[in-house]
């Protein structure tokens, strides 16, 4: 009775979503910066599932994700790794569980993660309209749905372009491609099949046991705010990044923790890790790019630092080398 | 044991009060049978979920203790059963609490989509910090691979991400934990 109830009140609300998302309701907006906002949206009200191709240089993978938002209950989404090792990856609101296959066992770690396509948008402010500049680029098909494009162009180099393909008749964002300063695809990910569910069912939502395996998980982290960087300092950041956010990261057991500040311009964010060098681990110096992802690991008195984020190289690099300590 | 069994599965599910029966939570701690009991439950509450009746609403207290439980767990032999007459526990549990949420907005991370193909294929490119002026003066680069920095992917995601995505849809029914304004 009441799991009855429950389910005629998901669809209601399911219903409703759908509705208040539909072009005929909303008609299709014509501000740009509109359409991307309502894409973030929709990627969390909508309830889907369909098989996206991510690809980056010569790294190629399909996945297939159902999500589905119980209206109050929040929102529930599988993503499973369809070629490799069979990951998968389980959300509830912003709780994320990974399953990792390695060798004899199935790792299982517990994050505070609730990005990956197709939630990918931001809310509009005004960083991002100060850091970049957004063009209607037109109707084009992708995965069989007519798509508007977005045309994304950052004001500076500190930052990359994208197009975005998005739905016209959900509002979803079909696809992404990220460019660097040379106008080169350097990754993309999108739609090959999607499907607009209405379902009450969770069936779906577990995963793919293989009792022949040790399930251990991995210890997990505690994070808490910190006002006081430990007598770091950052010197001139990257035009249009400014500090989200400053943390101290803690194994439980574990003696050594990692100070990670996060900058963001209002799409694209950076973290800067900062921990004590340990005399077991050698110490990283290098920088390393994967698909739109720019990582600089360098040592600064006797700290391990390391920058990352979805920024061109120079701009990790620049805040990477505008860290000193206090004397 | 069935009966502590039994119990134990009550305080899961969260029908008793937890301070009165401590003595559940000591033996679970130390009875090996309990304590696999323990994990398969607690396996179950972490990261599964089995049908539409859908409890958002656990009982604090319990899944903090949780929290500190052992992590090592032996898998199901009978996976199924694990789940018959259950109530599952939500993944919303105690470490909640434990974690601040992000007040960044969401960003453009495809990046937490590329984590998810990094470590079972390529190893990514790597670039010689020489060819760059701006890195001149490093250190030449160590042999690595992409799970060196696992670590640091997982937690940059933490916060590039929409978790705190400002839309009518409320992702979660338990307290939001207390955000300090970071120094400026």
């Amino acid at each position: 009775m009441i799991l009855n109830t429950i389910k005629q009140s998901v669809l209601f609300i399911a219903a409703l979503l759908l509705l208040s998302l539909s072009p005929a309701h909303a008609a299709t907006p014509q501000d740009p910066w509109e359409i991307l906002e309502k894409a973030g949206l929709a990627a969390h009200q909508l309830s889907y599932r369909g098989v996206f191709v991510y690809q980056s240089g010569n790294q190629m993978s399909s996945m297939n994700i159902t999500h589905i938002n119980h209206g109050s209950q929040g929102e529930f989404a599988r993503v499973i790794v369809l070629d490799g090792a069979p990951r998968e990856l389980f959300q509830q609101g912003n709780e994320t569980v990974i399953y990792q296959p390695k060798s004899e066992k199935v790792m299982i770690e517990k994050r505070h993660i609730q990005s990956g396509f197709p939630a990918l948008l931001p809310k509009m402010t005004a960083d991002i309209k100060a850091n970049y500049q957004v063009q209607l680029g037109g109707v084009e098909r992708v995965g069989g749905r007519e798509a508007n494009l977005l045309i994304l162009t950052p004001r500076d180099t500190y930052r990359y372009a994208n197009k975005l393909w998005i739905d016209r008749d959900s509002g979803l964002l079909l696809k992404l491609a990220v460019f660097n300063e040379k106008n080169e695809l350097i990754e993309q990910v999108g739609f090959n099949q999607l499907l607009l569910i209405d379902t009450g069912d969770m069936q779906w939502f577990r995963p793919s046991v293989d009792s022949t395996k040790t399930y251990e998980m991995q210890p997990e982290e505690t994070v808490t705010p910190v006002v006081e960087a430990g007598g770091w300092v950052i010197g001139q950041l990257p035009a249009g990044f400014r500090k989200t956010e400053q943390v101290l990261r803690q194994i439980p057991g574990n003696t050594s923790s990692m100070i990670q500040l996060v900058f963001f311009d209002g799409m694209a964010s950076v973290s800067l890790f900062i921990e004590a060098l340990d005399k077991k681990t050698p110490p990283k110096q290098c920088v390393m790019s994967q698909g739109s992802t720019n990582l600089y690991a360098t040592v600064v008195a006797d700290h391990q630092i390391v920058v990352m984020g979805e920024v061109p190289a120079t701009t990790v690099m620049q805040i990477a080398r505008s860290v000193s300590k206090k004397p | 044991m069935s009966e502590m069994k039994q119990q134990l599965s009550v305080l899961m599910d969260s029908e008793i009060d937890i301070d009165a029966h401590q003595h559940l939570l000591s033996a679970a701690s130390n009875t090996q049978e309990l304590k696999q009991c323990w994990r398969e439950y607690h396996l179950i509450g972490d990261v599964l979920r089995g049908d539409a009746d859908i409890h958002i609403d656990i009982n604090q207290k319990v899944m903090e203790r949780l929290a500190n439980e052992p992590v090592s767990f032996a898998p199901p032999t009978k996976p199924k059963q694990l789940f018959a007459n259950r109530s599952i526990p939500s993944l919303a549990f105690a470490m909640a609490n434990r974690h601040m949420t992000s007040m960044a907005a969401s960003v453009i991370a495809v990046s937490f989509v590329a984590w998810m193909v990094w470590q079972s294929q390529a190893v990514p490119n790597q670039i010689n910090p020489a060819q760059n002026s701006i890195a001149q003066n490093s250190a030449p680069q160590n042999v690595m691979t992409a799970e060196n920095f696992d670590h640091y992917l997982l937690a940059h995601h933490e916060y590039a991400s929409g978790n705190n995505l400002q839309h009518d849809v409320q992702l979660t029914s338990y307290p939001e934990p207390t955000h300090t304004e970071p120094a400026h």
